[in-house]
């Protein structure tokens, strides 16, 4: 996969306050990348500068070839944005937004009437498209928002909170929107996020930032085991018996740092991934596996350990 | 000018469907009719007798309240448009949102000043064209070459005075922090510009040049003086301005209605339209420096301006 997006040491200062502190970031062609972090992270800033918007203070950045500062109107055409407050016409209906926003992207009339409709269809606004969006709810202003960011097929997507202040039902719709479009349209995705489910959901990998800084870049499960290397592993196991015997012989087994038992259920914490050995004691001992999962920690529980402070 | 018409294209029909312009727009067109229709039925009762020597019948009773109804009504029109241009945009984030699709910033604000700028001219027109046809109708007569020629330069100049307006609250947009912050900023304004500008001058006026006692003649020194220092301070008001541009074309004054007649002398002959706008270029030239300073602020700092 070639990248993207790549930035360079960017840096964004609002007088004294630095939002953005010598950000250096990769981003490779077809991946859903999140960005997260508590508020105030700088998170928004980075995707601004990195969609044209806002000019950095220093540094720079290439994205899908042109050079966000020199020229941010190229970027912008092939690139899509959904901003954490989201707003169009009111006044207007979802399809006369949609084709406000295609002319100014200088899609032929000829295109616009199938693309507008294909892209409604998509985030399931067929039904409502000659509705004044001031009648919209929350979560279909959200879904428009998607629409017309994707409006001039872009090559990349910048996703800045998608799911904001939408209900759960909503919440759900939009990721999983997300999900099926970055296939369907072979997009790059970039989003930012607090919500840590959401990121762990959708994301192939991840940039965490704090105070400005870009600390961490990886997979899930990279960073988990990164940030968190003494955390360790749970595999949560279920059998049809167990005696003392077996379970002393479990706990007995080395890497294995503590087992809670619960009827015949057990969750042994370990220093890594023991289900080989384990079965292997269990099917001697002669009783029989129902069923044997990791649970993987969860990032939350990682990074308040890491940062001790809130994120939700 | 990426997206500059599209923009604007957008705004005009925004503006044409909006209800603050059609319900203010509708207002003046009313005030404008009821004006004309009282100018044609006074100058029935009354005759030749109220008008200036040698001012045209067609123009006075065309004009009697008319201008007074632009420079109050028209200008509140222009403030409609304008008040929250940018601003609106910027509180509900659609900006933002504007923003992100390949355009300039400046075909933003251009195309907001072209389309409202449409919709002032044509708001002036229709209903200035609207009080022609209702004194055509009933008084029957039709208006001469040089009529017709001062009535359209009466067109020109609502036009300009309101699009000034607009360039003005448009500025209040951009720089205010929010909508309501800017509406207020636009009506103090024009309030200064339309009334309290004749409490001020009169003031200044006042301790600048006392009146004194007795009995005021044409003739006394501090009158003559005073009645300069008001004119001047007046001059500061594009609303004052228009008065006097409007009043100028249509005939229906000699300079800002000051006419001193010598005893046994004849009137003088009265100016042509050319010699009317001559006479009125500082004041046309108030109203236009106003608009563009506005303007040209505006455009630069919305181009400066963070978007968050």
């Amino acid at each position: 996969m070639s990248t993207i997006i790549e930035a360079n040491n960017l840096t964004k200062k609002y007088g004294e306050f630095t939002a953005v502190d010598n950000l250096s970031l990769e981003v490779r062609e077809g991946e859903i990348f999140g960005l997260l972090g508590p508020n105030g992270a700088g998170k928004t800033t980075t995707i601004m500068m990195l969609a044209g918007l806002i000019d950095p203070t220093s540094g720079n950045a290439i994205v899908a070839g042109f050079d966000v500062t020199r020229e941010p109107r190229k970027v912008k055409a092939v690139t899509g944005y959904l901003h954490d407050r989201f707003a169009c016409y009111d006044n207007l209906t979802a399809r006369q937004n949609l084709d406000f926003y295609a002319q100014l992207n200088d899609i032929p009339k000829s295109k616009r009437a199938k693309r507008i409709d294909s892209l409604l269809e998509a985030v399931g606004l067929s039904r409502w498209k000659d509705v004044k969006v001031g009648k919209f709810s929350r979560g279909m202003k959200q879904r428009l928002g998607i629409a017309q960011a994707l409006i001039n097929e872009p090559k990349i997507v910048f996703l800045d909170e998608p799911t904001a202040g939408l209900d759960p039902q909503g919440t759900r719709e939009v990721r999983m929107l997300i999900k099926r479009l970055c296939r369907e349209e072979e997009l790059t995705v970039v989003v930012t996020s607090h919500i840590l489910p959401e990121v762990e959901q959708l994301c192939s990998r991840i940039g965490i930032m704090k105070d400005g800084k870009l600390i961490a870049v990886d997979t899930f499960e990279n960073l988990v085991k990164r940030l968190a290397p003494e955390e360790g592993i749970f595999i949560r196991l279920e059998l049809n018996k167990l005696d003392d015997k077996l379970l002393r012989s479990i706990e007995d087994m080395p890497g294995i740092r503590s087992v809670d038992r619960d009827g015949n259920e057990l969750m042994i914490h370990a220093d890594h991934d023991l289900r080989e050995k384990l079965a292997a004691a269990i099917a001697e001992a002669g009783s029989l596996i129902l069923t044997m999962h990791i649970v993987q920690p969860r990032l939350e529980e990682v990074f308040l350990k890491v940062y001790g402070r809130g994120w939700i | 000018m990426a997206g500059m018409w599209t923009i604007a294209k957008k705004e005009i029909i925004d503006h044409l469907t909006s209800v603050r312009f059609i319900i203010i727009f509708a207002v003046l067109v009313i005030l404008i009719l009821c004006s004309a229709y009282e100018g044609v039925q006074q100058y029935f009762k009354e005759g030749s007798r109220m008008l200036i020597p040698g001012q045209s019948a067609f123009l006075a009773v065309f004009t009697w309240g008319i201008t007074e109804k632009i420079a109050v009504v028209g200008s509140l029109l222009g403030i409609a448009i304008g008040f929250a241009a940018i601003s609106q945009e910027r509180d509900s984030g659609s900006l933002i949102t504007l923003l992100t699709h390949p355009v300039f910033r400046d075909s933003v604000i251009n195309g907001k000043l072209m389309a409202g700028a449409c919709a002032l001219i044509f708001a002036s027109f229709t209903a200035i064209a609207l009080a022609l046809t209702t004194v055509i109708t009933l008084t029957g007569v039709a208006p001469t070459g040089d009529e017709t020629a001062r009535l359209l330069t009466f067109m020109g100049i609502s036009g300009l005075y309101m699009i000034m307006w607009l360039g003005v609250s448009m500025f209040f947009s951009v720089v205010m922090r929010d909508t309501t912050s800017s509406l207020l900023a636009s009506i103090i304004t024009w309030l200064i510009s339309t009334n309290l500008i004749y409490s001020i001058a009169s003031l200044i006026a006042s301790i600048v040049a006392p009146l004194g006692g007795g009995i005021i003649t044409p003739h006394r020194i501090g009158w003559k003086r005073h009645f300069e220092v008001f004119r001047a301070i007046t001059r500061f008001s594009p609303t004052c301005c228009y008065r006097d541009v409007a009043q100028s074309v249509l005939g229906s004054s000699f300079r800002g209605g000051l006419i001193i007649v010598e005893p046994g002398k004849p009137m003088p002959a009265p100016p042509s339209l050319l010699e009317c706008l001559s006479q009125s270029w500082p004041e046309i030239t108030v109203i236009v420096v106003v608009l563009v300073v506005s303007f040209a602020a505006s455009y630069l700092l919305f181009m400066r301006q963070e978007i968050r």
